[in-house]
């Protein structure tokens, strides 16, 4: 082997570990479907419960997040087989998602239904576990911005408890738009200026 | 450094198609036959006499199976497969004139 035929092979490496990093790249379109669905879940909670229909509110919750878990599911999956390939980092975050899930799960619908706590502690836990969650990704996908998104749902779980209990769920609306919208719209721009990359 | 003094090159990775193979399994945990055909830009039966040299090396492991009636192959990179590419790496770096005695 020359120097040159060694240059050419430490290339295509290069070549190869470029194209695999920007064909792994992350659209953050879980973010978005989320962050949508549960802003929608939680303005019908709030007008169920001004026009008094309580008993519905939790049917709105199981119809919202039932739905929507068999629909991210499907979508995920689809979107896996097209893609091919799974990444170190989609396995670890696929783990800390799940576990996100049994939080949200056990905290909104498990331990009020048992009446451990009142149902007006359900935003504050549930944007704890998002804490949580986003903190735990902004690991595995090396981003500092979820970091920062992380500690902002801490801060608005926090900022939740001096609220009024019945309005703490419009508290969570914005908190939901900072802390997944926001973070979704900015990894599906970087993942479409990657793509354009790509193409280019 | 005497051509003789050279660190020998992996014969089994020594080849662009299974070196851009190995090089795409290092970051994944696993890959679909169609995802490296894309990426190595090779053909379906040039890829496949390829990757059944990696495996034989025991560099990958393949799994055979269905995506709804369609076979499916995936492919991961091995403990040893990694370890051979790292030698490789190492070898190469040998190779360039800057680590040249």
């Amino acid at each position: 082997m020359t120097d040159e035929q060694a240059k050419q092979d430490l290339q295509l490496i290069r070549e190869m570990l470029e194209k695999t990093r920007q064909a792994t790249a992350e659209s953050g379109w879980q973010f978005i479907f989320w962050g949508i669905l549960i802003i929608v879940a939680s303005a019908g909670s709030y007008v169920l419960a001004v026009l008094e229909k309580y008993e519905w509110i939790w049917a709105n919750w199981i119809v919202f997040m039932g739905g929507g878990l068999a629909l991210f599911l499907a979508l995920g999956v689809k979107r896996r087989q097209n893609r091919g390939v799974k990444t170190y980092a989609q396995a670890a975050a696929d783990h800390f998602v799940l576990a996100g899930c049994v939080g949200f799960l056990m905290s909104g619908f498990v331990f009020p239904l048992l009446k451990l706590y009142s149902v007006f502690v359900i935003p504050v836990m549930i944007a704890m576990i998002a804490g949580m969650l986003v903190f735990s990704l902004a690991g595995v996908y090396e981003s500092k911005m979820l970091r920062w998104f992380g500690l902002v749902w801490w801060l608005g779980a926090a900022a939740m408890i001096p609220v009024r209990e019945d309005n703490r769920i419009l508290v969570f609306i914005p908190l939901m738009v900072v802390g997944y919208l926001i973070p979704g719209f900015i990894f599906t721009a970087k993942y479409r200026k990657t793509r354009a990359g790509r193409e280019a | 450094m005497r051509p003789d003094k050279f660190p020998p090159l992996d014969p089994v990775i020594h080849s662009q198609v299974r070196l851009a193979v190995l090089s795409v399994l290092l970051s994944l945990k696993n890959a679909d036959f169609n995802y490296l055909k894309k990426l190595t830009e090779t053909t379906d039966g040039n890829l496949s006499t390829h990757l059944s040299k990696l495996e034989e090396a025991g560099y990958i492991s393949i799994a055979k199976s269905f995506r709804g009636k369609k076979p499916l192959t995936t492919c991961a990179l091995t403990e040893k497969g990694r370890k051979a590419f790292a030698g490789y790496l190492k070898a190469l770096e040998e190779y360039l004139p800057g680590n040249k005695e």
